[in-house]
This record gives C-alpha cells, sequence and structure tokens, in this order.
C-alpha cells in the first residue's frame, strides 16, 4: 500500500515496510509448528514478543480480531536487552524471570536496534522452541531462524534450517518454498565448536 | 473583471470551509461503512506480501506500485552511494530513462525529460517529501540540484511525465520527489567524508537517527557541508566553433558605445575552433557560487501522527557566457568596454531556501483519514552577470495549507478529495548577498515605470481530487483533476484518466492521459499585468501514454512506454520579446524501452529513449528566434536542445560480502536539431542573423556529435561500520575529451567537456 505525499509520516515508505512485516510474522504463525509443550492449550493464545526499539508502531492492530490455529495472538513488547540487564541487574533473579518471559514467546522479533546483542538474545531463547525472527544482516549467522530483508522495495526472508530444528521447530515446506536462502549448515555452531577446540 | 476574480475565490473559500465542516462528520459515514472494509495485508498470503512493494507513488487515492498510472524510476540510497554521484544533476542523469542535463550559459544548469527542456528548470517540480522547493520568480527547481552531499536522501522517485493533476502546477515534464532519512529509517549516527580530485570537491556529512522511548516517533538531524573547487579549463575544455582572432586588429570598428579591445580579458588570443579555450579568466567548471561552502541542513521530529521538519540548503554555481560575450565585434560584444572589468567571464546564480513544515494525519476510521500540512519557505535567488552585473537579487515567501480527505468505502473504490492555498510574498530584499539595498531583477530593468522590481504578493486556491476505482481484478481505472486560480492567471484545469488492465500475473498494461498546467514565472505575470496586459495564459499540455510492464521472472522486469504530447501550449523565453510567454505549440512523441535485471549479488539496467518532434507552430510568426526548433523556419524537424536517442546503462555486482562494484555509462547520441538551428542562425538572411551573428566556422560539427559518459566505482566494506569507496567518473575522457562534452542549452554548438576525475569516500557509522 502506498500513497502520495504531502503526507503525515504515518504513511512513510517505512511504515509501509513493517505493516508489510507485520504481515510477514502473521504468517510465518501459520506455517511453523511448535512443540507439544507450546502448542498443548490451545486456549492459550500465540505470543509475539518484540524486543528492541519497535518499530511497528500500530500495524499489529488489526490482528486483534484474528486467529492462528484456532488461537487468537497476542503482543508482547519488551525493552532492548542492555536496559533488561541495566534494570534488574546481571545475573539477578529479575532478568532470569525477564528472559524467562522471552522464552515464552512463540515467536520474538528481534528489532534491528538489538544488533550488538544479537547473540546473548538468541542464545537466551535458542532451546526453547522460539521461533527467532530478526532484519539485520548476519542474522542467521548469528543462530537467527529467520531473517527479514528489502530487496528491490520488496520483503524478503531467509531461513536457517539447522536453527530451526535445534529450536525443536517444524518449518512447512510452503514457507521453505518462498525462502530467499535456505541455510542449512548452522554457522553459529560452527563457530562454538571452532572456539571450544581452539 | 477583479468583482468576477473575488467572487470566483469566494466560491472556493466556501467549498472549502464546507469540506471542512464535513470532516467532523465523516466518522459517521465511516461507521456506515464499517461493513464492508478494504482487504487489509493481513489476508493476503505470503505470495501476495512478496509482490508488495514499499515505494511513494503518483496517485492521490493509495494503489499497489503495479497499479500506479504512470511511469515512475525510484532511485535509492544504496544506488546513490554505489554511483557516487556529486549533484543531483549527475545521480539523475545515471538513472532517469530519457533524462537530458545540459548546461546554460546565462542560468542554471537545465534538465529536461521526453523533449521537454528550457532555459529555465520551470518544466518539472522538485519536492522534499512531498513538498515543492521550486523558486517561482524566475527559474523553477533550482535548489538541492547542485549539492554534492546526498547522504540525507533516502530514496528518489521520479514521476516521469506530466503530473499537474497531481502535484499542481508546473508538473509538465516531470517530478522529482526527494524522501529523506528519518527517524523511522535511520537510527545511530553516521559520518561521511568524501572528496574528489581532478574536478576537486570536498565534503563532510553527519547524519543520526533515534526513536523516542515512548515507540511513537523519533527524531532526525543531518549536517552536510562542503567545498566545490571544480575543475580546470584544462581538465574540463571549454571549445568553441568559432576562430577567435588573434587580437584588436581587423576589428577596431566601435559602434559607439566604446568597443576597444582589451587584451588580456579578452580571449582575443588566437584560440582556434575546437581548440580549448584557456584565456585567464575562465572560470574553473562547476565552482561554487562565490566560493561559498554548500550546505545542507535537516532536522525532522515524528511523533504520533505529528510530522514536523526544517530544511536549509545554500548553494549555487559559475557558469560562463556565451560566445556572444566573449568574442570581440562584430560577432559579440567582448570589446565593448564596460565588460573589461576582471574577472571577467566570470557569471554564475547562488541560492539559500529555508522551509518549515508541519504535517498531522487524521485518522478518523480504518477508511478514513485527514491529511494535513502546512509549510513555510523563504528562497534567496541571485545570478549575476559578467561579474559585474547583477541581474537578480531577492527574495520570495510561500505559505502553504493543505488538507486531503482519503475514503476508502470499500475495496473497490477510493476517494481522495482536498484543496491547497498558496500565499506568496515577492520582490523582497535580497537578505544573503547584500550587494544591493533593493532587490534587483532583470525583467523589470529599463522598462518604463518599473526601473526596479517592485514588490507584490499572489494567491494560488486549488481543488483537488482522485477516483480510484477497480472494476475486478484485471481491470482498475483513475480519474481525478485539479482547479487552480492564480491571481495572474484565469481558472487551470488539469484532468486525468487512466486504466489500467492486468491480463495475467506478470503483463500490466497502463493507458494514460492528461493536461498539465504551469502557470507563467511570477516576474513576468507581474510585468505583464502591471502593463496592463491582464491575466497570463498558463502553459498547456495535453498528453497521452501507453504503458506496458511485465515481471518477466523473479530477475527479470520490462517495461515500454510510448507516449504522445499533441499539443504543448509551450512558455518559453524569446528573444524577439525579450521576455517569457507561450511561443508556440510543441507536438512530439517517444518511446522508452527499460530492461532490469537482478538477482542476489547483481543489478543490470538497461533503458533507451526516443524522442521525436512532430511540429511546432509558433504562435506569432514574426516571432523569429524561439530556440526551441528551427522546423517552423524552414530547417530539418527535430528539436534544437534534445538529443533524440538517449541510452543509459547501470550495473551493479557484489563480488563478495566485502567488495561491491558498480559502473554506468550514459549516450547522448547525438543532436541534429542543435545543428538545424545554427545552420539557420548562420544564414545571413535569416531573422535571428540580425539579432545573433554567426558564431560558427564553416562546417563545425564536433558540437552536434553523441556525448559520452562512463563512470566505474569500487566500494570496500572495511567492517560492519566501515565503507571505504572510489569513484572514476566521465573516465571516456581519458581517451578523448569530446567524449565527456556536454552542450550549453540554445548555444551555437560549443561546449565543455566534463572532466575524467576521481572521487573517494569514507562512512562511519556508530
Amino acid at each position: 500500500m502506498v500513497a502520495i505525499a504531502p503526507k503525515a509520516r504515518a504513511d512513510s515508505p517505512s511504515s509501509q515496510e513493517y505493516q508489510v512485516k507485520a504481515a510477514f510474522l502473521y504468517n510465518f504463525l501459520q506455517f511453523v509448528d511448535w512443540s507439544e509443550e507450546k502448542s498443548a492449550d490451545s486456549n492459550k493464545p500465540i505470543t509475539i514478543g518484540i524486543i528492541g526499539k519497535d518499530p511497528f508502531g500500530n500495524a499489529f492492530e488489526p490482528i486483534k480480531d484474528k486467529k492462528v490455529k484456532g488461537r487468537s495472538v497476542i503482543i508482547k513488547r519488551f525493552k532492548s536487552f542492555e536496559e533488561l540487564k541495566k534494570s534488574t541487574g546481571k545475573d539477578k533473579p529479575e532478568l532470569g524471570r525477564e528472559i524467562e518471559a522471552l522464552t515464552k514467546c512463540h515467536l520474538l522479533f528481534i528489532c534491528s536496534s538489538e544488533q550488538e546483542n544479537l547473540k546473548e538474545i538468541i542464545n537466551s531463547v535458542r532451546d526453547h522452541n522460539v521461533l527467532t525472527v530478526g532484519e539485520t544482516e548476519g542474522f542467521l549467522e548469528s543462530g537467527g531462524i529467520i531473517n527479514c530483508f528489502v530487496e528491490e522495495n520488496k520483503i524478503r526472508f531467509e531461513i536457517n534450517i539447522s536453527a530451526a530444528e535445534r529450536a525443536k521447530l517444524e518449518i512447512r515446506s510452503q514457507l521453505l518454498r518462498l525462502a530467499k536462502r535456505i541455510v542449512e549448515k548452522d554457522a553459529s555452531q560452527e563457530n562454538k565448536g571452532a572456539e571450544s577446540s581452539g | 473583471m477583479f468583482r468576477e476574480k473575488n467572487s470566483l475565490i469566494q466560491k472556493f473559500i466556501f467549498v472549502l470551509i464546507l469540506l471542512l465542516m464535513f470532516a467532523p462528520n465523516v466518522q459517521l459515514l465511516a461507521q456506515q461503512q464499517d461493513a464492508n472494509k478494504p482487504k487489509d495485508v493481513f489476508e493476503m498470503s505470503l505470495e501476495e506480501l512478496m509482490k508488495v512493494e514499499i515505494v511513494s507513488s503518483a496517485t492521490l487515492t493509495k494503489t499497489s506500485p503495479r497499479l500506479v498510472p504512470a511511469a515512475v524510476t525510484t532511485i535509492t540510497a544504496e544506488q546513490i552511494r554505489g554511483s557516487g554521484a556529486r549533484s543531483l544533476f549527475e545521480l539523475l542523469d545515471i538513472y532517469v530513462p530519457n533524462l537530458q542535463w545540459m548546461r546554460n550559459h546565462w542560468e542554471a544548469d537545465n534538465m529536461g525529460l521526453r523533449g521537454i527542456i528550457n532555459d529555465r528548470d520551470d518544466k518539472y517540480l522538485l519536492l522534499v517529501n512531498g513538498r515543492i522547493m521550486n523558486e517561482r520568480t524566475h527559474y523553477g527547481a533550482l535548489s538541492e540540484r547542485d549539492l554534492v552531499m546526498l547522504g540525507d536522501i533516502h530514496h528518489i522517485d521520479v514521476v516521469r511525465g506530466p503530473g499537474s493533476a497531481m502535484y499542481g502546477p508546473g508538473a509538465i515534464s516531470m517530478v522529482i520527489n526527494i524522501i529523506t532519512y528519518n527517524a523511522e529509517t535511520f537510527q545511530g549516527t553516521e559520518v561521511t567524508s568524501r572528496l574528489g580530485a581532478v574536478e576537486e570537491f570536498y565534503a563532510g556529512e553527519v547524519k543520526h537517527g533515534r526513536k523516542f522511548d515512548s515507540n511513537d516517533g523519533g527524531f532526525f538531524v543531518y549536517t552536510g557541508i562542503g567545498k566545490y573547487n571544480g575543475a580546470s579549463k584544462y581538465d574540463a575544455p571549454q571549445i568553441f566553433g568559432l576562430d577567435f582572432p588573434s587580437g584588436p586588429s581587423g576589428y577596431g570598428w566601435d559602434p559607439g558605445w566604446g568597443a576597444v579591445a582589451q587584451p588580456p580579458y579578452l580571449p582575443a588570443d588566437g584560440t582556434r575552433a575546437g581548440k580549448p579555450m584557456t584565456g585567464p579568466s575562465l572560470n574553473r567548471d562547476g565552482e561554487s557560487w562565490r566560493d561559498q561552502p554548500p550546505m545542507k541542513l535537516y532536522a525532522e521530529i515524528t511523533k504520533g501522527n505529528w510530522d514536523l521538519w526544517g530544511r536549509y540548503t545554500s548553494g549555487g554555481q559559475q557558469f560562463i557566457p556565451d560566445i556572444g560575450v566573449l568574442a570581440p565585434f562584430p560577432y559579440g560584444w567582448g570589446n565593448v568596454g564596460w565588460l573589461k572589468q576582471p574577472p571577467l567571464l566570470m557569471g554564475g546564480y547562488g541560492y539559500q531556501q529555508a522551509t518549515a513544515y508541519v504535517g498531522y494525519k487524521q485518522e478518523l476510521a480504518d477508511n478514513l483519514n485527514i491529511d494535513y500540512s502546512f509549510s513555510y519557505d523563504m528562497f534567496d535567488f541571485e545570478r549575476t552577470m559578467m561579474n559585474v552585473r547583477i541581474q537578480d537579487a531577492f527574495r520570495e515567501d510561500t505559505y502553504s495549507g493543505k488538507a486531503i480527505l482519503h475514503w476508502q468505502p470499500n475495496d473497490r473504490h477510493k476517494i481522495a478529495f482536498g484543496g491547497e492555498l498558496l500565499h506568496q510574498e515577492l520582490g523582497m530584499n535580497s537578505p544573503g548577498w547584500p550587494h544591493l539595498d533593493e532587490p534587483a531583477d532583470a525583467r523589470f530593468n529599463g522598462w518604463p515605470g518599473l526601473t526596479k522590481m517592485p514588490r507584490w504578493s499572489t494567491n494560488m486556491y486549488s481543488l483537488l481530487g482522485e477516483w480510484q476505482w477497480k472494476i475486478n481484478d484485471k481491470w482498475t481505472t483513475f480519474i481525478g483533476g485539479r482547479l487552480d486560480d492564480h491571481t495572474f492567471t484565469d481558472l487551470m484545469f488539469s484532468p486525468r484518466a487512466a486504466i489500467i488492465h492486468m491480463p495475467t500475473d506478470k503483463d500490466t498494461f497502463k493507458l494514460m492521459w492528461s493536461r498539465s498546467v504551469r502557470a507563467n514565472y511570477e516576474e513576468d505575470m507581474k510585468f505583464q499585468a502591471d502593463k496592463g496586459g491582464g491575466n497570463s495564459d498558463p502553459e498547456k499540455l495535453d498528453s497521452l501514454e501507453l504503458r506496458y510492464e511485465r515481471k518477466h521472472n523473479k530477475n527479470l522486469d520490462l517495461a515500454a512506454s510510448m507516449f504522445l504530447h499533441y499539443s504543448l501550449e509551450r512558455i518559453a523565453w524569446s528573444y524577439d520579446t525579450y521576455g517569457a510567454a507561450v511561443v508556440g505549440t510543441q507536438k512530439e512523441w517517444g518511446v522508452e524501452l527499460e530492461a532490469l535485471y537482478h538477482t542476489d549479488r547483481t543489478r543490470l539496467g538497461i533503458s533507451h529513449g526516443y524522442t521525436k518532434l512532430i511540429d511546432f507552430k509558433l504562435a506569432d510568426p514574426t516571432l523569429q528566434n524561439v530556440a526551441i526548433s528551427a522546423k517552423p523556419y524552414g530547417y530539418g524537424d527535430d528539436l534544437a536542445n534534445w538529443s533524440n536517442h538517449i541510452t543509459k546503462l547501470t550495473a551493479q555486482y557484489k563480488l563478495n560480502d566485502k567488495w561491491t562494484f558498480d559502473g554506468s555509462l550514459r549516450i547522448y547520441w547525438g543532436f541534429p536539431g542543435m545543428k538545424d538551428f545554427d545552420e539557420y542562425r548562420k544564414n545571413p538572411t535569416s531573422q535571428a542573423n540580425k539579432n545573433d551573428y554567426p558564431v560558427m566556422e564553416p562546417g563545425w560539427e564536433r558540437g552536434y556529435r553523441g556525448n559520452y559518459y562512463l563512470n566505474l566505482g569500487l566500494q570496500y566494506k572495511a567492517s560492519k561500520d566501515l565503507t571505504i569507496g572510489i569513484n572514476g567518473y566521465n573516465l571516456l575522457g581519458i581517451l578523448n575529451k569530446d567524449f565527456n562534452k556536454r552542450n550549453y542549452y540554445a548555444s551555437y554548438g560549443d561546449y565543455r567537456s566534463a572532466a575524467p576525475a576521481v572521487g573517494v569516500s569514507l562512512t562511519y557509522k556508530f
């Protein structure tokens, strides 16, 4: 959806970008299957977490009334990882609780403002059946599962299958078919191996 | 007459008041439509979402890019960086199909599209974030174009073709809309430093963007400052088609106004036709006006539905007067006494512009909103000739208010309707160029009772609307228009209609018809009114375009446009009247072909534009020196200032994660119409010859041949924060400087070649 200028910034290409990205996230929910533990209770909503400086604005408003796999969807916003650490104190129980909240999400969108803390965030949720989605260069290489990017003014995405398998997520073929790039080897694991052996 | 005018204005105001009264009640209307809401992005499949483009477009109503009823070229920040472009002129010349850039001996450089080019850039609109930045008294789109600092630009949309139904009077040939970065598109701090050798320049840029913690907006600030020394007369040679005499001998005839040869300021140094002129006063090519640093400042705050920004630009360039000034009598005035002050040959223009903008989007319902905007603009302009004569020095202030209602009653219909008010204060003192105590303008010099520029004001009242109707999945129509009433014109009407047909997923056909208008320069309209000449006739272009776009596969996009300007009632300056007015009716047609191949690593683009004059009929047969085409005078059938064929190639190849290669080649294939016009001028019996002496040697051809510009660049990403770039410009000139020639508008087959040059850049993001 596009609009003419002069206009308020609500119609800027950037907000259009995040309206479309929000719809992508909504679609991802339909093509990813979570483990029994996270999908057992059909009364519980599906949670999309957003960590960092939220660029979506009110882009998720329309999903209030929508359901995915028969479940409603809620949006949960988190401060930046740095601020979480500052406000709770490293290694303190409050931080543990915040991280636990991250692990409860079904999908965690890691905003570009979190580039510095990418690996730390991903490592915090990597074994907790969380679909991590990012929008930064090197996201897959850092262990993230789906990375969105803009190419030729259109949103594209790429998938790290190894990271999805490690997170015990099943990504359906319909989604894999549309990915611009599929990473089958987990570079982050390789690096980790190299570091520990070296 | 004035009673009628006031009555019309009252009607406009009445309609606008109605509109505002209507606004609070539209909520109710929207509620009635809730049951029939349009499809949103959350109802789209992934396949559909992947087709959604994130660009702005050329409609009042919202639409998808595939449906946009226009040919639009979008230039991204990545392309700007890769090209290493040193000005908007260069950038647009590289990327926009069928766009041509020319030099000018009397004014700033000119750009044109599809055969429509003028000695002042009044035929297109230049916008920043949707606000028109054109100067209106004398020139047109002037600011921004010469500035070497381009780091604040997120992308540029160039709407190719007429668009005054959408953008207002002035959008005759195209609309250039610069979209800056803002807090949503840039966060953090970035510093860029650039410098150029051979064509010397220096530029420093800093930008910083940050979102508010409340996540409902943010701020963005940008500062850019530079220094442009340009290229020497040896690297960027000026070539005339005339053998200059080697001294005063034989040219001692004094017409009685002080014609005395004055070496060394005169180029009467024996320079032969086709040889570089090396006279001591020839300025450097592209040198900043008065050596003042070009400057650009920008700040923007967004908060919720509010958008506030302010912008300041300062720039200008030097140019060299034409052969009539340089050559001694009888060819020119070069040995006239009043031209002998050093540095004799220098001319140029300077400007500064300060703009403030406030926008607000009122969301009344999911399918109903109103965009409001208010802006203020100060434009300060100066132009001199021969360094001793101030042609123009004035300030104009513009106040603009706009409200547009967008309503989408259902999936099939979208409606936009609004109004705009424009108030201008004109003829004010120039604040930044303190050379005069009062405003100056050559237009008013020497006319009885108008020895200096007066102070005056004008208003324009506008109504605009568009209805988009999606008949079914394959057919969509657009019908819209705009009414503008200016103090010095009759009512101007710009209608537009388009039909879009999408027979398959891959193919789109667009048929577009429009009338675009432009009011004359404010100075000319004021001059005419003060002389008792009544309202000024606007420029009018009636055009038709058929466009075909094909997404051949995921890597290849193809497009073809065929346009017909079947009536352009053309405003231009004429020697005959020494003023700007409708001088004739121009008709032309053309074809544009485009192909873009893109993969993960590669982007290859090619375009070719062909434009051909059909006819040019003079408004008055006594006009004998209208430099648009020599066809009315019996010489050829081409446009005098246009290359009929223009080809452009661009390439980008990502060698790996670190290295990216960029290249571009632009070819203007030749200027047959320019040669025709000069042949007409050379004819001793022609009327033009009475005003302009023939200033080309017999058989002079070089000036009309093709121009070829090759740029190559390499970017190296040293780390995730640091990028280093190197660009080579106009590299074919290493082989032969004539390859890089750039012609002058309405000159005498002379040209100045752009220097083969190099530039480096360093960008660090904190």
